[in-house]
């Protein structure tokens, strides 16, 4: 059966890493007689992955994970001597919480359950295949006139950003514009800036906050050092530009 | 009610993300105000109410009139839980009047509301700015509202006046009580590497009262986080002590160059992961020393959490420095920087040191004087040292050959300074492990870390006696665990840690009595829970076919010889029972299991050693390579063998039967190292590894060195010299250096067949079947 976690990321587990947080996970579900399935063939590994990795040191409220396990008799709470049986792989207190409850218990503050469901059938392919975009709530003091500096920032109609490669130093020009779909100024406040931005995030082409918001800054002739952005995802959107899970009325 | 209840209270109600981190931190800093005022004498104040409302105030801050509507969110909170009807109701009251409230002229006159009041005005988002900060800001953004500017304006005086009251009276700054005792690293996390380091809060990870505790022990790694993880000890010690009511324990480990020098940028210092509080406000810090070359780090960290380097510069608030660990065989080059060290097995020491440190802890906390007494009686207990009741005396040496007079001095005997001191230290052993604690919830890395697995210790010490090795001798003879117990510790630890690979912890796995039985056992066990075991290192000279055979149904992993020498009369001499029958019949064995990767580990510098004994080297390589192909051609095979021939630098070690022996100096090492890596190239199907030869030599100089040698260790450090055992960051020169500085010189004063060592004082140790093997063969070498 596969299953889907919905889930938080905020606190201080914010500064693990993509990979950790695999680590965690798979350790967690483990623990709590959620075990995953794992691969036939040379290197057997663990079937699970998530929607959209998150970068270290970003929040979120909007993380998708899903798993294909066998230990069903773990997932629905029964009664303690049930049909399950001997075969039954979770022990007897397992069984007597929900699934989401079982793993909060083990997950370290920071990280926090926050749904548990079978994978609806309307996503047979893997669920990463059907993220189109991304929402961040961007955060940061030290930035005048923030709704008019996105205005402007937005109406360019190229924006070019130069890479360097890590290790071979090579230098890469790439446009984003047509990466960046919306934005929307939370609040406008003096002195700091509150908005969200949906930034492409599927198909092969994803565009990280940080590399918008240093963007951002050169057009803005903001000194990018002197500025501490805190970013929030807050949501990860399918191609009708509606949060996965989230179906409109009527299917 | 807990900080994850209030939490969920605010997930509940939808609050924000940046809502609840603001809420979060107004609720701590609202609490540590509160508790420092009870403290210095304002009883009446309710921690309850103060929590409630802080960790609340703006939990419908997303809509309009959050106060208003706030407060009724949280009056209606009584309805949950009717038991506390009276705290939610004062706290509504707080939440409904947070946005407008002034502050009284006098400290006495502050009730809750004032106390959360001053908590949100200085706390800006979720970090703690202070107060001018914060209104400053305010001002700067509601310039124009006349309104908010003067409510700012006409608190500003009274607020500040309060806050210089509050000062006065609790003795510390309000920063300082903001943060409860802890520092805010969150800045610096953003910056630097692997932030994963220093955030703590792992699975397991310990989080208990600080106040609460007798003892606060902070256990010290001199590396890093992913080195100081995979060390069991750490995860007894740990276990050990937190599973005490009555003490707590946390973790420092030494950071790296971009946090540490951010630290030294904020002016911060060293903290520990679980609370983030300061080094140098815990009563006990305890180092552990697994190697020489870790010695310098010792020094940075005491450093950087400003504890005086040396011990006798330490005061009563300063913490007692423990330490602990192999390098414990000869603590003297680090003496002067430790209160005390644990000889032997730590388990029964730390638990009698906790009772001790308790029983004195109330007269600490009245301000008396309690380091001279707890030190003494500490010195007492079986495997304790405190280096300042004995004062080495030193004497001109004789030249070993033509026994003239030099003017070298060498040490020669100890003056007690305190008659009760014992004359000497026993080594402290954990008599039966089945008995002594070992944890079954072992905190899990959140970073990878070398090894991510469960681990149990199923032997401590060696049947086996090879005559360099400190495990053999330095040590409580041989213990084991049962296996009843092995299996079961390995089911809870899996159980609590999700861990999907396990193994085995001794110095032989394969000389544990019953092995066979014990692997098969665990691998039917584990097989049925997708966890994989793993044995590294396996010595294959004691493993019989049956266990080979199972170990190769799943994993071909690498399988390991430690001849040692490559002749048989050199490994005679230093008591390494491997002839190359053994290794001959193994290969014939293994390889047609399917294990084709082989490691031979080899030491080049040993004593008598000839060019004949690194031609055997090569020979024996030789000989293995001729093997599997003879094998695969009487089989009509082709395996795929490759052999990786690892050569180390013999340090002599304290304790030792050969301790007396001249380790090699850095460039003959080398000389023999290109001889030996030429010699091995002309052998098909090998690699080939060795060891940087300079730090051989300094580890050498450590090791045996005696109290002088802290001069040299401090100085390398004050010159930049840490994470000496990190190849890329190991400066010889900076060592040399030191060593002329200190008037020290570079060399082994102690490679002699006779006279006083420094380490005299530490007890001999039992190796099993040789009775007193180590005091009695100690003059007999090189």
């Amino acid at each position: 059966m596969k299953y889907l976690i919905e889930f938080s990321k905020t606190g201080r587990l914010i500064y693990i890493s993509h990979l950790d947080l695999a680590r965690l996970f798979l350790r967690v579900l483990r623990m709590a007689g959620l075990r995953p399935d794992y691969s036939a063939g040379f290197n057997p590994h663990p079937k699970m992955s998530f929607a959209l990795p998150l970068s270290l040191g970003f929040h979120s409220v909007c993380e998708y994970l899903e798993i294909e396990t066998g230990q069903t008799a773990a997932i629905s709470p029964g009664p303690e001597n049930g049909k399950a049986g001997r075969e039954s792989a979770a022990p007897a207190a397992l069984r007597t919480q929900t699934p989401a409850g079982r793993l909060n218990e083990r997950l370290p503050e920071g990280i926090r359950v926050t749904g548990f469901c079978e994978k609806p059938v309307c996503y047979p392919k893997s669920l990463a295949s059907y993220v189109h975009a991304a929402r961040y709530e961007i955060m940061c003091e030290g930035i005048d006139d923030a709704p008019a500096r996105l205005a402007a920032f937005f109406a360019q109609s190229s924006i070019t950003v130069r890479k360097e490669k890590h290790k071979t130093g090579k230098v890469t020009e790439n446009d984003i514009r047509g990466a960046m779909l919306d934005y929307r100024v939370v609040k406008d406040l003096k002195g700091r800036m509150l908005a969200e931005v949906t930034l492409l995030s599927g198909g092969g082409a994803v565009l990280n906050p940080l590399v918008f918001f240093d963007a951002f800054c050169a057009h803005s002739g903001q000194v990018r050092e002197a500025l501490a952005p805190v970013v929030t995802r807050q949501a990860i959107l399918g191609k009708d530009g509606r949060p996965l899970l989230q179906k409109p009325g009527g299917e | 009610m807990t900080r994850a209840d209030f939490l969920a209270i605010l997930d509940a109600h939808g609050a924000p993300e940046h809502v609840k981190r603001h809420c979060m931190k107004v609720g701590e800093v609202a609490e540590n105000l509160a508790a420092a005022l009870i403290k210095a004498g304002m009883g009446r104040l309710d921690m309850d109410v103060v929590r409630a409302a802080g960790y609340l105030h703006d939990i419908a801050r997303a809509g309009k009139d959050h106060d208003l509507v706030g407060a009724g969110i949280v009056g209606a909170l009584g309805g949950e839980y009717p038991a506390d009807a009276a705290t939610w109701a004062a706290a509504a009251d707080i939440v409904a009047r947070h946005m407008k409230l002034g502050f009284p002229q006098r400290v006495e006159d502050i009730s809750e509301a004032e106390v959360v009041s001053l908590a949100d005005r200085m706390v800006k988002e979720d970090a703690f700015v202070g107060y001018e900060a914060r209104m400053e800001e305010l001002l700067r953004r509601y310039a124009n509202i006349r309104e908010v500017a003067d409510r700012v304006h006409g608190n500003m005086g009274l607020a500040l006046g309060l806050i210089a009251q509050i000062e006065t009276l609790t003795g510390k700054t309000i920063r300082e009580i903001a943060m409860g005792g802890c520092i805010d690293i969150d800045p610096l996390l953003r910056r630097v590497e692997r932030p994963g380091r220093y955030i703590g809060g792992e699975i397991n990870a310990a989080a208990k009262v600080w106040a609460d505790a007798g003892l606060r022990f902070c256990f010290a790694f001199p590396d890093l986080y992913e080195i100081g993880m995979s060390y069991t000890g750490f995860q007894i010690i740990y276990g050990l002590l937190n599973n005490r009511p009555d003490s707590l324990c946390e973790r420092a480990f030494a950071p790296a160059a971009d946090m540490a020098d951010g630290l030294s940028a904020a002016g911060l210092p060293l903290f520990t992961l679980e609370s983030r509080r300061p080094v140098n406000t815990f009563d006990i810090v305890g180092f552990t020393l697994q190697y020489e070359l870790c010695c310098t780090n010792v020094c940075r960290m005491l450093d950087q959490a400003r504890i005086p380097l040396y011990a006798k510069d330490r005061g009563e608030s300063d913490p007692f420095i423990l330490g602990g660990g192999p390098c414990g065989a000869n603590p003297e080059p680090m003496a002067d920087f430790f209160d005390l060290f644990c000889i032997g097995d730590g388990e029964g020491v730390l638990e009698q040191l906790a009772d001790l440190y308790i029983s004195w802890n109330h007269k600490r906390k009245a301000g008396l004087a309690i380091r001279e007494g707890f030190l003494r009686e500490a010195s007492v207990i079986r495997g304790v040292y405190v280096p300042s009741f004995y004062a080495p005396v030193y004497t001109v040496s004789a030249d070993p050959i033509t026994g003239c007079e030099t003017e070298q001095e060498v040490f020669s005997h100890f003056e007690k300074l305190w008659d009760g001191a014992p004359d000497q230290i026993n080594r402290a052993a954990a008599a039966n492990l089945d008995e002594a604690f070992f944890p079954v919830r072992p905190v899990v890395a959140h970073i990878e870390s070398v090894h991510d697995r469960a681990v149990v210790e199923i032997m401590r010490g060696c049947y086996r006696s090879c005559r360099f090795c400190q495990a053999s001798y330095a040590c409580e003879g041989v213990r084991r665990r049962s296996p009843e117990r092995i299996k079961e510790l390995l089911r809870e630890q899996l159980a609590h840690t999700g861990y999907d690979e396990v193994t085995l912890l001794s110095l032989s796995t394969g000389d544990y009595p019953g092995v066979e039985q014990l692997i098969t056992d665990i691998m039917d066990e584990l097989a049925a829970r997708d966890v994989a075991l793993s044995l590294p290192s396996l010595r294959l000279d004691s493993l019989k076919e049956n266990t080979l055979k199972r170990i190769g149904e799943y994993k071909h992993s690498s399988l390991t010889f430690a001849p040692e020498a490559g002749t048989q009369r050199l490994r005679d001499v230093i008591d390494k029972r491997i002839t190359e029958e053994d290794i001959m019949r193994a290969l014939e064995i293994a390889l047609p299991l399917g294990f084709t990767k082989f490691k031979f580990y080899f030491m080049i510098g040993l004593p008598t050693e000839t060019m004949a004994d690194l031609d055997g080297i090569a020979e024996l390589a030789r000989a293995a390579v001729t093997k599997a192909k003879q094998l695969g051609r009487e089989r009509g095979e082709q395996y795929n063998f490759h052999l990786s021939v690892s050569v180390s630098n013999f340090v002599p070690k304290p304790g030792t039967p050969i301790e007396r022996a001249r380790g090699g100096g850095e460039a003959e090492l080398m000389e023999k190292i290109m001889y030996l890596k030429d010699a091995i190239r002309r052998v098909k199907g090998t690699s080939f590894k060795y060891h940087d030869t300079r730090m051989s030599r300094v580890e050498m100089l450590l090791a045996k060195g005696d109290r002088r040698a802290a001069a040299v260790i401090a100085q390398a450090a004050r010159m930049g010299a840490g994470f000496d055992s990190w190849r890329e960051h190991f400066r010889y020169g900076v060592w040399l250096k030191a060593f002329e500085d200190a008037g020290l010189p570079a060399e082994d004063l102690y490679a002699r067949a006779d006279g006083p060592l420094p380490w005299e004082l530490i007890g001999p140790g039992k190796a099993y079947g040789s009775g007193a093997a180590a005091g009695a063969e100690s003059g007999g070498g090189a």
